[in-house]
């Protein structure tokens, strides 16, 4: 993606872990190469306190800035500006959400800040609508990455509209990720087995009872899902076809 | 109140004070005091006159490598935090990585 190879098809956000070390510890069991990241002001209020990048090193992971808490494309392309030059980064996550309680992606403002980013040298992975128009649209304009939600952001039901999503996936030319509403390992696996490239998770591993083994699963669920879709899956019939031969049968 | 609180813990700095007055009606104006007044992640701060952004960071005890600064809405490019002075009524923005998803 983007003229760069990950091994893992994970992505994990470090949001709304309990405290830096077990984001680490997660981080590492999940066996992700890239990790998204919000950008804040300093706290100067207290500037000894730990910080993201002694715990979760921007060397070894790829670092995915995200405009998480934007609501205005402008918003969105300061914050990112910002974090190219904290990092040097240009490979970013736009997301522009609408208002709780849905959080749904914002599509005009989405395409807006899209626009003003690539022409700013970016590399968009764009978080969007399960519309395969809009996401078809976000490919043409540039963007490097499609994410559409699996479900709305930390509501871990899992992917609700396959259909959509698999449209998205089979006449997307760039890498296709889902991105939010996976609840638990199954959930991953799922949109695996869908076709898609990559499944990014937070709420899921970081809120879980035990986030380190969550994101074992994750990793777990991620390689089943991916191998199921290659190996292809019978087809759903209505009628059972037995799986012992009928002949030869003692008399 | 916030301001008074922050130059104090500014441990190396003493000569960095405050003066209530002036942070409430004059903010913009340079004075003879060689302090100005400007606002840092939207609080109110006391500095010397032609302090620059690299002194402004070092003061503030942070780790070059690990933010981005905006000054009036504009990035500060890294190899210019030596040579950018701030300016009395400055909007500084100073940032870094945290969690998100």
């Amino acid at each position: 993606m983007a003229g760069r190879s990950f091994a893992s098809r994970l992505v994990v956000g470090t949001g709304k872990y309990k405290d830096l070390p077990t984001t680490a510890a997660a981080i590492e069991a999940s066996g992700a190469e890239m990790v998204t990241v919000a950008v804040r002001r300093v706290n100067l209020s207290d500037r000894n306190a730990p910080m993201l990048q002694d715990y979760v090193s921007p060397t070894r992971y790829t670092y995915l800035p995200n405009t998480a808490g934007c609501f205005t494309a402008d918003e969105a392309v300061r914050t990112l500006r910002l974090a190219r030059e904290a990092g040097g980064w240009n490979l970013v996550k736009l997301e522009v959400l609408g208002p709780a309680p849905t959080l749904y992606p914002d599509m005009p403002a989405t395409f807006e800040a899209a626009r003003a980013l690539i022409k700013d040298g970016f590399e968009v992975m764009v978080y969007c609508s399960d519309d395969p128009i809009a996401a078809k649209r976000l490919e043409e304009m540039g963007c490097v990455a499609i994410m559409p939600l699996g479900a709305p952001i930390g509501s871990g039901l899992g992917v609700q509209n396959p259909l959509m999503i698999q449209m998205i996936i089979e006449q997307a030319k760039v890498p296709v990720l889902v991105d939010a509403g996976v609840g638990t390992a199954y959930d991953a696996t799922f949109a695996m087995e869908l076709g898609c490239d990559a499944v990014l998770v937070n709420s899921a591993i970081a809120m879980a009872d035990d986030p380190v083994l969550m994101a074992r699963a994750m990793k777990a669920g991620v390689e089943a899902g991916r191998l199921a879709f290659r190996a292809g899956r019978i087809p759903r019939r209505g009628a059972a076809s037995a799986s012992s031969p009928m002949t030869g049968l003692i008399k | 109140m916030r301001a008074f609180a922050i130059l104090n813990s500014a441990s190396t700095v003493e000569s960095l004070r405050t003066n209530f007055a002036r942070l409430a009606g004059r903010a913009r104006r340079p004075d003879n005091t060689g302090m100005m007044e400007l606002h840092v992640n939207g609080e109110a701060m006391a500095l010397p006159q032609g302090l620059t952004v690299a002194g402004l960071i070092a003061q503030l005890e942070l780790d070059i490598r690990k933010v981005a600064v905006e000054r009036n809405r504009e990035i500060v490019p890294r190899s210019l935090y030596a040579q950018v002075p701030l300016g009395a009524g400055d909007e500084i923005e100073i940032v870094h990585f945290i969690g998100g998803g």
